[in-house]
């Protein structure tokens, strides 16, 4: 257990050690001189040279980058130009908005998809099964952004007043406004992995049940609600766990879009916001902050997967090239 | 088995009845194609011409409508296919070739630094969840100008740009697990011990034999992209006006359609939709249609959903392990 996890660490760390590269290269490539940005429009030549030399960028590239870098795993993400703000500090003011949204949305994929999938793959072939199938087949092809511009058109238009369809109310000053304001960008979010959710556990769920000792189960007279809901179920949410990995990332990508269409102030809006004013530090610190949290939560995912299931405990790094 | 009996019969129900939604598949990209070539010498109006009708539905005159400055949709609509499928198309064809070299490459060195520099490399990219880097780079270069020789790009090519580096790792993937499974075949042993040389080798036996698999994620990547595109020019870090494409055509939309301006939303939301589905239709026929072993190995009664593939690319991907 100890050992999955430590291997698993150590695949992460160079990944995080390369993402942290590409992080600092493409901070050098966009434009704008840091140091200059920082001082301010009115600084004299000799504090530019100052913040500079503070900041290491008098030096070497490599030098550069250790330098960043060390800050980076203090915490210190660099200073918003426009802000004047640490950038870590902007990040932790927007997180527990996308936080709530993207949780919301996690629970919708998870309560109404692998339901929606047992059903389906218990009724297969029929009505539900069908209706399920065409229906998240369209999900998947409508791209959450446009769900979401087409919610607002519902609710804004033709049925104005039910759900607020514009900015946030933080969940400690109001949590039942809070509740609502979250619905919708959820609902965006999530709709579309509800559908790849149902799919996965209809797919896994009659792979489980051909297997041969439900067979074996039912042979013995165990009852058919047990062999179902006791032991193909357990193993039929295998795959589906591994792939929640997956849907962390297109919760947080999508997030940068849906928090943009509802006018929601979250992580992904302050991306986006922070190319408007030019504002390279936060746009990057944003950045490494999600593929950081992408790259653990894969991580997570992965030592669960080895927890829930043995047989993959060992032999599993045979594959790695 | 009565059981086993019925359980074929829905199975050749279901090729069939996936057959003919492949055909949708096909129908949908050859209409697509269809208008991105032919639509702007159709469209009835300059795509950038103002008007004093703003933001009228559809009439006789604007068919699909007009939108805020008095421009007619149709037109900025059958102008913005062509450059949506354009920036979906070039960032495939450049994640394809650059991916697929890299992988056949590592593939046939597997083992070696080079194989785990390029390999690494392309999980760095897949470190990042698509619709965060996509943005980034995209916002970034569409800052600087950028020059290759003579040539500047546009706000059009930087998005192909930034998608295709980013659909880049799949297909390097994919090209070096096939090549690994293909190099232990007799074939390739036999022209290795003729004395082939290593170019020939990849481009002469490899290549044709690794392509299907590639066509087929080919199909699956430009849905992605196309998604992509309308995410990216959305959010205003993509194709910039006063060219339209379909994102950006919803950026506008956006903010009329609490007007009720439907006719804003509903074009360029139903062409990104049939985009998208259709690619990934054809996706799957292609699989069905190009690796008949697929069908053979899948255990009777579960088939392959559709359009998982979606989802199966990264989730086999994040697996190439065990598929090489």
């Amino acid at each position: 257990m100890l050992r999955l996890i430590v291997s698993r660490l150590a695949l992460a760390v160079p990944v995080l050690v390369c993402v942290s590269i590409v992080a600092f290269v493409l901070l050098r490539l966009a434009p704008g001189d840091p140091a200059l940005l920082q001082a301010g429009v009115d600084a004299g030549p000799d504090v530019v040279a100052a913040i500079r030399h503070e900041l290491a960028l008098d030096e070497p590239l490599p030098v550069q980058y250790l330098a960043w870098a060390t800050r980076v795993v203090q915490g210190d993400l660099g200073v918003s130009y426009s802000a004047r703000q640490p950038v870590t500090m902007l990040i932790g003011q927007r997180l527990p908005v996308t936080l709530q949204i993207a949780t919301t949305a996690l629970l919708l994929i998870v309560v109404l998809g692998v339901p929606l999938g047992i059903v389906s793959a218990l009724r297969k072939d029929r009505g539900v099964d069908q209706t399920v199938r065409v229906a998240s087949l369209f999900g998947i092809s409508v791209p959450n952004f446009v769900i979401g511009i087409l919610l607002i058109l519902i609710f804004g238009w033709y049925f104005p007043g039910i759900m607020p369809y514009e900015g946030f109310v933080p969940f400690r000053q109001d949590p039942l406004g809070s509740l609502k304001t979250t619905i919708l960008p959820a609902v965006a979010l999530g709709l579309a992995q509800v559908g790849i959710i149902a799919r996965l556990t209809r797919s896994s769920m009659l792979e489980v049940i051909n297997q041969e000792y439900i067979t074996a189960a039912r042979a013995f007279g165990v009852s058919e609600r047990e062999v179902i809901w006791r032991d193909a179920l357990r193993n039929a949410l295998l795959p589906v766990i591994t792939v929640l990995g997956i849907i962390t990332g297109f919760l947080l990508g999508g997030s940068v879009v849906i928090e943009s269409v509802f006018g929601i102030a979250g992580l992904g809006r302050l991306l986006v916001e922070s190319f408007a004013s030019r504002d390279y530090p936060v746009t990057i610190g944003v950045m490494l902050f999600i593929a950081v949290v992408f790259v653990l939560v894969n991580l997570v995912v992965d030592v669960l997967y080895g927890v829930i299931n043995p047989r993959i405990r060992t032999g599993y790094e045979a594959g790695q090239g | 088995m009565a059981g086993r009996a019925t359980s074929r019969q829905s199975r050749v129900l279901r090729q069939l009845v996936r057959h003919r939604i492949s055909l949708f598949g096909l129908a949908g990209v050859s209409l697509l194609l269809l208008v991105s070539i032919v639509g702007p010498f159709v469209a009835p109006y300059d795509p950038a011409a103002l008007s004093p009708a703003r933001l009228r539905p559809p009439c006789v005159e604007h068919l699909m409508g007009t939108e805020n400055f008095g421009r007619d949709v149709l037109s900025r609509f059958l102008y913005g296919t062509r450059v949506s499928m354009f920036v979906g198309l070039g960032a495939v064809a450049l994640g394809l070739v650059i991916g697929t070299l890299l992988g056949m490459s590592a593939g046939l060195r597997a083992g070696t630094i080079w194989d785990t520099l390029i390999m690494r490399g392309m999980d760095v990219v897949l470190a990042f969840p698509l619709l965060v880097l996509v943005p980034v780079l995209a916002g970034i270069m569409q800052a600087r100008t950028i020059q290759i020789g003579p040539l500047g790009l546009n706000s059009i090519a930087v998005v192909g740009l930034a998608i295709g580096v980013v659909s880049t790792p799949v297909f390097a993937r994919v090209a070096r697990g096939t090549v690994l499974a293909e190099v232990r075949e007799d074939y390739i042993l036999a022209a290795r011990s003729f004395g082939a040389r290593t170019r020939d080798l990849l481009f002469g036996n490899l290549l044709p034999n690794i392509l299907a698999p590639l066509i087929v994620q080919a199909a699956f990547s430009l849905a992605i992209a196309i998604a992509a595109e309308a995410a990216v020019s959305f959010l205003g870090l993509g194709v910039q006006p006063p060219d339209s494409s379909w994102g950006n055509m919803l950026a506008d939309a956006r903010r009329f359609v609490i007007l009720g301006a439907w006719w804003l939303v509903a074009f360029p939301a139903a062409a990104i939709a049939i985009a998208v589905l259709s690619f990934n239709l054809l996706g799957d026929a292609l699989r069905d249609a190009l690796d008949p072993r697929a069908l053979v190995m899948v255990a009777p009664g579960v088939e392959q959903p559709a359009s998982d593939a979606v989802i199966a690319a990264p989730v086999e991907s994040r697996s190439e392990g065990v598929v090489a």
